[in-house]
């Protein structure tokens, strides 16, 4: 089943080396290219609600995110680092960030994207092709792949 | 590095959570909506009705049992007493009776346990240890042959089971209103047999309302209780009577006159039963002493007519069945008739519900054998006017009348009845109102104290009828923590608030249902990440007809209230209580301005 409403892969980066969660979420932002202030008021959403609770997964995943107003577009933003990040307070090796910028108003759209996303990465091999992913359109055609997107 | 390689065999946990969810799917699918959730409320309350009414008769004759040393009807067992445990029995059941309404009065505060204030006036709530006490109280004075019914502690404990019931499904006051409401009609259907009737008289007389939205849910639980109690009792009617066969068409003339003799004798009971209670109201004397003075009487009358005792019932099996002479007749209709105003006037707590029924029903008698003797082309069956006189009784002393029918046909299984018994009725309930009669129970809801639905419709606020939160979740709230409130309580929103209590969101069954089968959902997810911040909350002091408004621009039942100010969760307004409520206040709103306003 296709997701109705769907992220907009916008920013891809691989080969990252940040020291911690908070630069790793401030360079992904930084490459959605949002106005100064927006951009400012996002990451502050965004590290808000990794403050509420972690968003690391597993399997060396994080997703964070922040619910932006309805009607806005629903914006992605990945990272693959080479060396893991360690996230959150705990510090769990993180080396695959989904950055996602969700409206308030598709919960059911985003459970549903945040299932697919942690069902493919529990897959070791589908986890391994993003790994190897290097480019916007690999990790796009990873995406159509795993999650029904285009 | 890679991850371990998951299990396939999945873990207890995770085939409980499979379990859980596929039962929350199948309950999401099929949840019912409120209304059909209170089908459900209404026939476990119809059984717990019937089942306080059991215990409720079997610890009067273990009480009955451990004062006389006999269990049999009162009658039976009074006849075979000697004069001083006559005189003595009565006298020392009103006296423990008096001493725990004593203790009462001083205990509680509130003076409020009726089922039909609970339920015509206000909110729906019995107070539990006060109803039980008096319901304890009420043992005492039926146990020992107070000449008063015991079927209003039985109704009143059954209201209680509702009540509690609804209680713990921390329900709203409308619909706990309802649902106490089904508690009395199962307590009547119950007591009675006559699941249609208890239905019909809490309908009629209780909520004043045949609206299809107020009774459906009183008949299913009636009907619950009625075969609840079959099971376990059988399935005899309360008055076995042989088949009543109607006379020619010259009786319908007999019929009115017997109808308009009840109306206006079921007058004048009413005006003996408050002059008693005026009476007894009168004397400078402690609650407790007021009522061993009525055991007194009512011991003193049975050391010569023992057949004054109890609530009138095998009184009633008598006079069906001619066992006594017209002449017995008119004296225990006397001596019945200040023995049942002397209990009720003392204070003792019972009902005069059957008393009532047995005054009718020995007027109905006394009515047959004189046409016997002064009508020569006919012949009355003495037994079966007993039923007319009782049925026509009722309808004038309850100003019930289409209760009284039923309830007469139900409590006889007599079809053959019914066509007499409109006519009786309808004279009877004719003549009651052209003496100004009011209802029994018109008195005890007048007395009530005020409730919401006694105002206006424009002063009643979504504050006065919005019922608490039962479990509000955090922001932080694991997705996987979400599942069980929903599965364990039917909600079909849970609402979110923030650390201080203010409200945040709501998380909406509707979005969550799909995913709860799905462990692949992480942990991560919490509710902020998915509640709905698009339901525009109420304000607390928003009117009704407001209110409404809100809700007719949404899909959804319920809507928060949120304090406008600091934002703090107040309660939860659901749509089909603000249909009830706006229904009910416009119905008595139109009824105070003389627009009539029967549902």
């Amino acid at each position: 089943m296709g997701l109705q409403i769907r992220p907009i892969l916008n920013h891809v980066a691989t080969g990252l080396t940040e020291p911690d969660t908070s630069s790793a979420i401030e360079y992904l932002l930084g490459g959605l290219q949002l106005p100064r202030q927006l951009a400012a008021e996002r990451l502050g959403a965004v590290w808000r609600r990794e403050q509420q609770a972690s968003t690391f997964i597993g399997c060396e995943t994080a997703l964070p995110h922040a619910r932006i107003p309805a009607g806005e577009p629903w914006q992605l933003a990945f990272g693959c680092f080479t060396q893991a990040v360690p996230w959150g307070e705990d510090g769990q090796p993180v080396r695959l960030v989904f950055l996602s910028l969700v409206p308030g108003n598709v919960p059911v759209a985003y459970l549903g994207f945040v299932k697919k996303l942690n069902l493919a990465l529990r897959n070791e091999v589908g986890r391994k092709q993003l790994l190897a992913a290097r480019t916007h359109d690999a990790v796009r055609q990873w995406m159509a792949m795993h999650l029904d997107l285009q | 590095m890679s991850e371990p390689r998951p299990s396939r065999a999945p873990t207890t946990a995770q085939r409980r959570l499979r379990r859980a969810v596929l039962e929350l799917k199948v309950l999401a699918r099929f949840l019912p909506s409120e209304r059909q959730a209170l089908f459900i409320w209404a026939a476990l309350v119809g059984f717990l009705g019937a089942c306080a009414t059991v215990l409720f008769k079997w610890l009067t004759e273990v009480v009955q049992w451990a004062l006389t040393g006999q269990s049999a009807g009162f009658v039976a067992t009074f006849t075979k007493l000697s004069p001083a445990y006559r005189l003595g029995i009565p006298v020392a059941g009103a006296l423990c009776a008096g001493l725990l309404l004593n203790w009462t009065a001083n205990a509680f505060r509130s003076k409020r346990t009726d089922y039909m204030e609970a339920v015509a006036l206000g909110d729906g709530v019995i107070p539990v240890r006060l109803t039980l006490l008096r319901s304890l109280s009420a043992l005492f004075s039926i146990a020992s042959g107070a000449s008063i019914g015991k079927e209003g502690p039985l109704v009143q404990l059954a209201a209680l089971a509702a009540s509690l019931t609804a209680g713990i499904r921390r329900m709203s006051p409308a619909r706990r209103r309802i649902l106490v409401a089904c508690g009395a009609a199962a307590g009547i259907g119950a007591a009675y047999h006559t699941p249609l009737a208890g239905a019909l008289f809490v309908a009629e007389i209780v909520l004043g309302s045949m609206a299809m939205e107020t009774l459906a849910p009183l008949l299913v639980s009636s009907v619950i209780s009625a075969l609840t109690i079959r099971s376990i009792e059988g399935g005899e009617p309360l008055y076995l009577y042989a088949n009543f066969s109607p006379g020619d068409i010259r009786e319908v003339v007999l019929y009115a006159i017997i109808g308009i003799l009840c109306g206006g004798a079921a007058t004048v009971w009413m005006r003996v039963l408050k002059v008693s209670k005026k009476a007894f109201a009168r004397l400078p004397v402690a609650i407790w002493l007021r009522l061993t003075i009525g055991g007194l009487i009512i011991g003193i009358l049975a050391v010569w007519y023992p057949e004054v005792t109890g609530n009138g019932g095998s009184l009633i099996r008598s006079l069906l069945q001619n066992e006594f002479p017209w002449s017995m007749v008119v004296v225990l209709l006397i001596f019945k008739i200040f023995a049942s105003a002397t209990a009720f006037g003392s204070g003792a707590v019972g009902g005069v519900f059957t008393p009532s029924l047995m005054v009718g029903s020995a007027l109905g008698f006394l009515f047959a054998c004189a046409v016997a003797a002064f009508w020569p082309w006919s012949s009355p069956d003495a037994g079966g006017y007993a039923l007319i006189g009782m049925g026509s009784f009722l309808a004038a002393a309850t100003q019930a009348p289409i209760t009284a029918i039923l309830m007469c046909f139900e409590m006889t299984l007599q079809y053959q009845l019914v066509i007499p018994l409109m006519v009786a009725v309808v004279a009877a309930y004719a003549t009651s109102q052209r003496f100004g009669a009011e209802g029994l129970y018109t008195e005890s809801l007048r007395c009530a104290p005020k409730s919401v639905f006694d105002r206006p419709l424009a002063s009643v606020s979504v504050a006065d009828i919005m019922r608490p939160v039962s479990a509000p979740i955090a922001l932080t709230t694991p997705f996987r923590d979400i599942a069980q409130p929903f599965l364990s309580a039917g909600h079909r929103a849970l609402w979110v608030v923030d650390d201080s209590g203010c409200y945040c969101g709501a998380v909406l069954l509707g979005t969550v249902s799909q995913f709860l089968s799905e462990p692949a959902v992480p942990g991560t997810v919490i509710a902020a990440d998915i509640m709905d911040e698009e339901l525009s909350p109420l304000s607390p002091d928003l009117s009704l007809p407001l209110a409404l408004d809100c809700f007719s621009r949404l899909q959804d039942e319920d809507l928060p209230v949120v304090e406008p100010n600091s934002k703090k969760l107040l309660g939860v307004v659901s749509k089909p209580d603000l249909l009830m409520i706006i229904s009910e206040l416009a119905r008595r709103e139109s009824s105070r301005l003389g627009f009539g306003g029967e549902g």
